[in-house]
């Protein structure tokens, strides 16, 4: 559960601080959000391993 | 690309068939249980949160704020990413107490009819936009496909089909909490059909438009990234707000409500479920930007919303096809999720059907007509509305006013001092502010408002988005806060806060019920429910509690009641189920001392184990380790509470009883199986802290047990009662007598030569006498002397042969004690008796001062068992002519009993373990060592204690045994035997 303090403070930096990832826009890496986001989704992923092997403990 | 309307209508009914195959493939079970209940069609299903709202008007939203559409996808996934501490902890609250909707989840919380009402109503005004958008996306599409003007009756004959469907594989289960797994089914083969179509739509646009990525790239480069360049680029903070406002759908939009906590199959599949959305959503969105800009190069003419329709072709069709997926998804769960609730929190509030209905057929079948109601009514706002508002619009609106319900759903996991009072002026507020800003100028075309000062009040609707989202919902927690703080919470709400928090387990105190068996349960309910319905609930929550129908402990009593508060909530919502069963399943009392439920407590105790952190980890795991120290302890424990309800039974009482624990925890002492209810409840009621050695027959065997007890009633436990020790010592005791009879037999052995020698000289005499009786026959008086003489001293043989047998057959009565009068004098006297028979014994002054009239109840044997050991102990200690004395006298409440002699003394070294078993001080041969430690089993089991002193307080050499015997003793129940 510590854990889950973390990622929810992590969390809400990231949604303070969200409109600043996405600043560099440019016609060259229209795509850049997606790569975000896919990151944010391998963290969730590896949240989700974490949390496993806690609550194997 | 103009269609007709007839294909079209063949194309989507088409459509829509293929989905009735596949929820009824699942109907007949012809599709394995493995697919069907597989995460991955569970995060399918949820993939119906992107409605035709993402569909089509995420064009919208991309034209209006560039990627600001974005936060459509991410907010969601970030709600997603918090599934431990937001989407579980609601999972697991739903699935306790049987609760369908966000309704019920409030109104369970705040324990309030009125907040049930409120919430129902608000979900209401706020999803029917949400739904009126869906229909309206499909009446556009049928419009731009056919250029027909009047695409209604077409949109009408769809929203009836799937209104079919929805009552059809919607309302199937009676309870509103059982899955319809058929439905999931085919809402999930819907997300696939739009995931599928789009990726290929997104494909094509690439390829055909662009001709791939680098064509992409150049045209980027010629015309600007024109989503990074929308008219209307988001600030910071309008970013946010909608990352917000879409992060809140997750929990606060009643469909997505209802697919993840009332169709989901496990908390491992939500778990899976907090990573593969995500990815299905941003496989969902990555098309937009290639369509949104495939439209732009293609020149076309089409609204921005139905960008994907621009391919032309059999293309359009799939992207028809896909929206009405997407659409038809929506509308048949909205529908879904909001029925119950109309039905729960609305119609049942004020209309509750007779007992005499059948009122499972009676819910289901309004149900379905809810649910055809609600299309109809969605259909009804899509015609008022669709003429002035886009899609975007729409969806935007709905999604505001949903956002009102947040901070009282994290206040309800995470603020257990939040009240209803708060809650519901919060809501009126943000609700207010969000019918004001958007509700009015939307729905019912209003743009001014008359202000009290006089003045007018422009409404300029969605364009005022921002400030009404921030406006509302500011307004929604500041008073949601204040008046939580300043008014107080009710006894009902503070229980419901407790069931919801996160951090405080509920602890119900262990109250009794009227009803107190499973009969009466049946009896009480059928006033409301009927008779059949009342023992159909009885029945069912007795197999889901695996309760037997005779059982009758108070505990069980309790669990009933909980869970067929369960399942009545689960059929027609808490409000309703706590007002029947508080109504016809009330408690007896519900006095302040009532004690916690400490069965309640240890069970949710084992299911918060693996979420408990910190501190309350560590004196869990120490909860654990005491716990385990008791149950498995050799000795029988069983804990009582104050109204002597059963809360332990170890496993060493299992076994000493036959009593498994499950049987007896939670019931009265008195209703314990035969004979263990009279032996507990007997010695509960006895002020004396042990009973040493009860017998108790069971299957024709004697037990002897020895039970402790002991009060918890110190100020520092929390949990006051009686905790009972049970020692089995029929094993001890039958060692104890066959020792006793062997040391019986090893003294009438040391005996055996005085013995001798005490009839050898009767015998002797009795020889001579009847010698001389030859010589004397002729003289009858010398005859009778003689003859006189000769009795005498067969007399004399009788009694020594008579002292000596009941000695030794004294210990053959190793099955009980036999309590009664004994006359102190004559046993000291008997005692002194037998050792004189001894050789060593004879020299001795032997003087019994014990007063005649002192008695005391014991076995007479035994007692001169203890004389005999302690008079022959000071015989061997003493030399020829020693004193020996035996004395008795009363001690306010005790008997006090002195054997002294003036021997040589006992050494202090030797004083401590004089009583210890084989402890002796005697040359080898002459003493066992079990003499003394004999002496001081048959003191203990006459309730007495032994001192040995040394040396002797009268002589001032020598030793002196001292024996105190209560002179209350327990007499009564040994005579009994």
């Amino acid at each position: 559960m510590y854990f889950y303090r973390l990622v929810l403070v992590l969390v809400t930096i990231g949604y303070f601080f969200s409109p600043w990832f996405l600043l560099p826009w440019g016609s060259s890496n229209w795509y850049q959000p997606f790569l975000m986001w896919l990151a944010l989704i391998g963290g969730t992923l590896w949240l989700e391993q974490k949390r496993r092997l806690e609550q194997l403990e | 690309m103009s269609f007709t309307l007839t294909q079209i209508f063949v194309l989507g009914v088409g459509y829509l068939s293929i989905l009735f195959a596949c929820a009824w493939i699942v109907e007949r079970g012809w599709l394995p249980q493995r697919l069907v209940r597989h995460p991955l069609v569970y995060v399918l299903a949820l993939g119906m949160y992107a409605s035709a709202w993402a569909f089509y008007g995420s064009f919208g939203m991309a034209e209006r704020y560039g990627y600001g559409y974005l936060t459509y996808y991410l907010g969601i996934s970030a709600a997603f990413v918090l599934t431990p501490v937001l989407l579980t902890p609601l999972l697991r609250l739903t699935r306790t107490y049987q609760l369908s909707s966000l309704a019920d989840l409030f109104a369970f919380r705040f324990r309030s009819r009125w907040v049930g009402m409120l919430v129902t109503l608000g979900l209401l005004a706020g999803t029917m936009p949400l739904l009126a958008l869906q229909i309206q996306a499909i009446g556009d599409v049928i419009h731009l496909l056919t250029n027909e003007s009047s695409p209604y009756h077409l949109a009408f004959v769809f929203c009836a089909v799937i209104s079919l469907f929805a009552t059809l594989f919607g309302a199937r289960h009676i309870s509103l909490r059982e899955r319809h797994e058929s439905l999931l089914v085919a809402i999930a083969f819907e997300s696939l059909v739009k995931l599928v179509a789009f990726l290929a739509l997104g494909a094509v646009t690439l390829w055909l438009v662009f001709d791939g990525f680098d064509g992409l790239e150049n045209w980027l480069i010629t015309h600007g990234d024109s989503l990074a360049a929308a008219v209307q680029p988001l600030e910071d903070n309008q970013w946010r707000t909608l990352l917000l406002l879409f992060f809140a759908t997750a929990v606060s939009m009643p469909h997505i409500f209802h697919i993840i906590f009332t169709e989901n199959p496990s908390e491992t599949a939500l778990r899976q479920a907090s990573w593969m959305l995500p990815i299905f959503l941003l496989l969902l969105a990555l098309p937009v930007p290639v369509i949104y800009w495939g439209h732009q190069a293609l020149g076309s003419s089409l609204p921005i919303e139905y960008a994907s329709l621009s391919l032309g072709g059999y293309w359009t069709l799939l992207s028809f096809i896909a929206g009405l997926a997407a659409a038809s998804g929506t509308i048949i769960v909205i529908t879904l999720a909001l029925a119950p609730m109309v039905l729960n929190h609305l119609v049942l509030a004020v209309y509750q059907p007779p007992a005499h209905f059948d009122i499972y057929y009676w819910l289901i079948w309004m149900r379905r007509l809810l649910i055809a109601s609600l299309i109809f009514i969605g259909y009804l706002v899509y015609l008022v509305v669709s003429a002035h508002h886009d899609l975007a619009t729409l969806g935007l609106s709905a999604f505001i006013a949903t956002l009102q319900f947040l901070p009282g759903i994290l206040a309800l996991l995470y603020w257990p001092t939040a009240n209803r009072k708060g809650l519901l002026a919060g809501l009126t507020a943000g609700f207010g502010v969000w019918a004001i800003g958007l509700g009015f100028p939307l729905m019912l075309d209003i743009h001014q408002l008359a202000l009290p000062g006089g003045g007018l009040l422009e409404l300029r609707g969605i364009d005022d988005w921002f400030q009404v989202t921030i406006l509302a919902i500011t307004s929604n927690i500041l008073i949601f806060i204040v008046i939580s703080l300043v008014t107080d919470a009710s006894e009902e709400e503070k229980a419901g806060a407790l069931a919801c928090s996160q951090d405080a387990l509920l602890q119900p105190k262990r109250l009794q019920l009227k009803a107190r068996t499973c009969e009466d349960f049946t009896r009480f309910l059928s006033i409301p429910l009927g008779q059949e319905t009342a023992q159909r609930e009885v029945t069912r929550a007795l197999n889901e509690l695996g309760l037997h129908p005779a059982d009758a402990r108070p505990y069980s009593m309790r669990r009933l009641r909980d869970q067929i508060q369960a399942n009545l909530s689960g059929l027609m919502g808490p409000a309703v189920a706590q007002e029947l069963t508080d109504r016809y399943l009330p408690w007896k009392t519900k006095s302040a001392d009532s004690e916690d439920d400490i069965h309640y407590v240890e069970r949710h105790l084992e299911e918060y184990r693996t979420r408990l952190t910190g501190m309350a980890r560590e004196l869990d795991k120490l909860r654990r380790h005491h716990r385990q120290t008791l149950l498995h302890l050799p000795v029988g424990i069983c804990t009582l509470g104050r109204d002597q309800e059963v809360l332990m039974w170890n496993r060493a009482m299992e076994k000493l009883t036959g009593i498994s624990g499950d049987q007896v925890i939670g019931s009265r002492i008195r209703h314990l199986p035969e004979p263990w209810n009279n032996l507990l409840d007997e010695f509960l009621q006895n002020p004396n802290r042990q009973a040493y050695r009860q017998p108790l027959e069971q299957q024709n065997k004697t037990r002897w047990l020895t039970l402790h007890k002991a009060r918890l009633d110190d100020p520092v436990a929390v949990m006051g009662g009686t905790v009972l020790l049970v020692e089995d010592q029929s094993e001890v005791k039958e060692l104890e007598d066959k020792l006793l009879h062997n040391e019986r037999l090893a003294s009438i052995g040391r005996l055996a030569a005085g013995v001798a020698h005490e009839i050898g000289n009767p015998v002797t005499g009795i020889s001579s006498l009847a010698q001389n009786l030859r010589y004397d026959a002729e003289e009858p008086d010398a005859v009778r002397e003689t003859s006189t003489q000769i009795l005498q001293l067969t007399n004399r043989i009788t009694a020594i042969v008579h002292s000596l047998v009941s000695f030794a057959h004294a210990g053959r009565h190793s099955d009980s004690l036999r309590f009664e009068q004994v006359k102190l004098h004559d046993a000291f006297q008997e005692a002194i008796n037998l050792i004189s028979l001894s050789n060593r014994g004879r020299n001795r002054q032997y003087t019994n001062n014990c007063p005649e009239q002192l008695v005391m109840q014991g076995d007479g044997q035994r007692l001169i068992q203890v004389f005999v050991n302690l008079i022959g102990n000071a015989r061997d200690a003493t030399q020829d002519g020693g004193q020996i004395l035996c004395c008795g006298y009363q001690e306010n409440h005790h008997l006090v009993l002195e054997v002294h002699d003036d021997g040589c003394g006992i050494p202090a070294e030797h004083l401590q373990h004089l009583f210890e078993p084989f402890y002796t001080t005697k040359q080898a041969g002459e003493g066992t060592g079990l003499g003394l430690a004999l002496v001081y089993s048959i003191v203990e089991e006459h309730h007495g204690q032994i001192q040995a002193i040394s040396p002797s307080p009268i002589s001032g050499k020598g030793s002196c045994f001292r024996c105190r015997f209560p002179i209350t003793a327990n007499a009564p129940e040994y005579q009994e035997q």
